[in-house]
């Protein structure tokens, strides 16, 4: 995918570095310097624009790919085993780099993984030197011929080249390194070589025979790796026009050939003004072709940015979990300025309401205030009043009351009152009422001589029996009761008879009775 | 990518760390002042409690006396709040016997009891309560009665028989009687004090 970004390209190689500034799908300018101190016009380009990264494609001669398998595991056992492999197959390489290239499709599915190395070089490590030193930050650093894989995807013409029996191979020539050539199978490097360069002023027919040769020798060594004659292999060939037209004649044993000029590959990049027609090495073509990349298939990192690499996530831990406190610490701060905000929220109406019932208080103090006598001492008195006053049973009235009773059939001989349990102070009943004694207990026994009955019983009863039924109707609001009757004629009393001719009249005395009017009737429940 | 310097590297953190210090800093005198002001809360929330429940007891004491003035008034005419006067109560029982044409009558006023009884009256009043004996002879049991009916009235405060005993003479003759009156009113316990005060 193209993108809008702008960036440098520096292809290192033996024989020096090209730089490519890419901007968007535009290539801005490349130059070519043999050494870091022949690279005025590259500094110059540089310092144009320093704040543009340089990212780094390393075209060197010794480049090692190792084919990894790792047993199922999580990413970070994985990462930790892979990181163990590549010390150990690339112990003296300073660049490094690995990259999952599938899984098995048999037994445990183990992963597989591909990683590769760049040999530490004196031209190598200069060139490393030269990009620290400049201004312009450092961008991804990854190799060639593993980036050039995703040039073939887009040159090859092979429809099934997933198959894993296809096989391809991109020969290039670069200015900066020779004749890099890049074998894949199934859509995955296998290995790559690097042939040196010949003269710029060899003619196409001497590069035409090298590019065969060496092609000869490829083959060779690719039946190392599985390849028979019968597998199909398609030649990828990007060389100057006459080098193509010299090659065409030559019979190169593969089952499709593509010989393709720089300027071709530019163009069908995307790039269309980036390479001159004559132009016949293709450093400017993989430059492009890996500035059009967000990522690289497969960065190399040396010891130094994979320390910095770490320090850097575990400084974004840092600053992660730092966020995290400060914003949980906002929050804890946060927990009692929303208290303390509700709990001042309704103060002004608590603080009215206190202000309201005081000054409701006070009005009503000053209106006690002006009161004959203390509040509480006049309520006491008026419950006192009122306790005695619905009390007082009194004994006139119920004289009065039992006379009219009688009229003239009898006369009150002797008369007993008690207030019983009732007498006492106003203190002594009120403290009865409160053992739920809800009874007045005034206790009236009346001794009643009948009037007109003389020495005749049954007119006594009979009598008696009409006074007591007269008593019980008027009083009956009162337990009433008759403890002696004029003639004790009741199964229960002893009934004596004094009779014959000797026998007295009467024994001197009138016919009596007794009555006792007990009260007992409940006092008012209202409060005292 | 280039790195920086260590110092600027650190500023973000150094930031969290003091905007952690800042918060538990800012946290505890948060936690301060709610604390400030939740006691002030409660303390004004109680203290309108406090005035309302007076309120609500003195408004219910001085309904109940507005609601029952005319008893007030009547309990002021009685003399139930006055002092207990012995002597014109004695007059006033002897004269109505005289009214009554009783033969004998004879009045004994016992010291009077004071109680202070905290149900009815609580701290503020007493109740005086004085014992009064009387003999008496009736020529005619209705001037018996008759006195029996108006002797209450003679009292100030409140009179109630608490016990009596009428016999009747043989064939009417003369009736007899004995009563004890228990007579009652109220003292304030100031007035008590100042009475206390005077008989010293």
């Amino acid at each position: 995918m193209i993108g809008t970004r702008h960036r440098f390209v520096l292809i290192i190689g033996d024989e020096g570095a090209t730089l490519c500034e890419v901007k968007g799908a535009k290539l801005v300018g490349s130059t070519f310097a043999a050494s870091p101190g022949k690279a005025d016009q590259m500094t110059a380009m540089l310092a144009a624009a320093p704040k543009v990264p340089v990212a780094i494609l390393v075209d060197v001669l010794d480049i090692s790919l190792v084919r990894e398998t790792i047993p199922p595991a999580s990413g970070r056992e994985r990462e930790q085993i892979l990181r163990r492999r590549t010390r150990q197959a690339f112990p003296d390489f300073d660049y490094t780099g690995t990259m999952a290239i599938g899984r098995e499709n048999q037994g445990r599915r183990d992963h597989l993984y591909l990683t590769a190395g760049a040999a530490p070089s004196a031209g190598f490590a200069a060139w490393m030197a030269y990009v620290d030193g400049v201004a312009n930050p450092r961008g991804e650093v990854a190799l060639l011929p593993i980036e050039a894989m995703r040039l073939l995807e887009v040159l090859r013409t092979d429809e099934d080249e997933t198959s894993t029996d296809s096989w391809c191979v991109l020969v290039s020539r670069e200015r900066s390194g020779g004749f890099r050539q890049v074998i894949a199978r199934g859509g995955t490097i296998q290995f790559t070589r690097l042939t040196q360069t010949i003269d710029a002023s060899a003619g196409p027919e001497e590069v035409a025979a090298a590019i065969e040769t060496e092609y000869r020798h490829t083959l060779d060594y690719v039946k190392r790796f599985g390849f028979t004659p019968g597998d199909g292999l398609e030649l990828v060939v990007v060389i100057a026009e006459a080098e193509c037209r010299a090659l065409e004649t030559r019979a190169l044993a593969a089952k499709h050939h593509r010989y393709l000029t720089p300027r071709d590959v530019a163009v069908m990049l995307g790039f269309e003004a980036a390479v001159a027609g004559d132009d016949s090495y293709c450093d400017t073509v993989h430059g492009i072709a890996f500035a059009s990349r967000n990522r690289p298939l497969m960065a190399l990192r040396s010891r130094v940015m994979i320390a910095r690499e770490r320090a850097r996530k575990f400084l974004a831990s840092c600053y992660f979990g730092a966020a995290a406190i400060a914003g949980a610490a906002v929050l804890y701060l946060l927990a009692p300025v929303s208290n303390i905000y509700s709990l001042r929220n309704d103060m002004p109406e608590l603080e009215q309401r206190r202000r309201g019932a005081q000054i409701d208080l006070t009005a009503l103090q000053s209106e006690i205030d002006a009161l004959p006598r203390p509040l509480e001492q006049m309520v006491a008195e008026l419950r006192t009043w009122r306790a005695l006053g619905e009390d007082n049973t009194d004994l006139g009235d119920l004289l009065g009351r039992l006379r009219g009773t009688l009229g003239d059939r009898a006369l009150v001989a002797a008369v007993e009152w008690s207030l019983g349990d009732n007498a006492g102070d106003i203190a002594t009943r009120a403290r009865r009422r409160t053992t739920n004694d809800s009874r007045r207990n005034p206790q009236l026994r009346v001794t009643l001589d009948l009037v007109g009955v003389g020495n005749d019983r049954a007119a006594a009863i009979a009598l008696g029996a009409a006074i007591e039924k007269d008593i019980r109707a008027d009083f009956d609001d009162y337990a009433v009761l008759i403890p002696r009757l004029p003639v004790p004629i009741r199964p229960t009393e002893t009934l004596r008879i004094d009779g014959g001719l000797a026998a007295p009249a009467t024994d001197g005395r009138p016919m009596s009775m007794v009555v006792l009017i007990q009260g007992v009737q409940a006092t008012a429940e209202d409060e005292l | 990518m280039k790195f920086g310097s260590w110092d600027r590297r650190l500023v973000p953190v150094i930031g969290a760390v003091l905007v952690v210090v800042s918060a538990a800093y800012g946290h505890v005198r948060l936690a301060e002042e709610e604390q400030n002001i939740s006691r002030q809360r409660s303390a004004t929330m109680a203290e309108t409690t406090r005035s309302r429940s007076a309120q609500a007891a003195l408004a219910a004491d001085r309904n109940y006396l507005m609601e029952r003035r005319e008893l007030g008034q009547a309990m002021a005419a009685s003399g139930f709040l006055d002092d207990q006067d012995r002597l014109a109560v004695s007059q006033a029982i002897e004269a109505l016997g005289i009214r009554h044409r009783l033969n004998r009558l004879r009045i004994s006023f016992a010291p009077e009891e004071v109680s202070g009884d905290r149900f009815t009256l609580g701290d503020s009043a007493m109740i005086v309560s004085t014992p009064v004996s009387m003999t008496l002879d009736a020529a005619r049991e209705d001037d018996l009665y008759g006195f029996l009916d108006d002797l209450p009235a003679q009292f100030s405060g409140v009179a109630m028989i608490e016990s009596a005993s009428i016999r009747r003479g043989a064939g009417g003759s003369v009736t007899k009687a004995k009563l004890v009156i228990r007579w009652q009113t109220v003292r304030g316990i100031a007035d008590d004090a100042a009475v206390a005060d005077a008989r010293q």
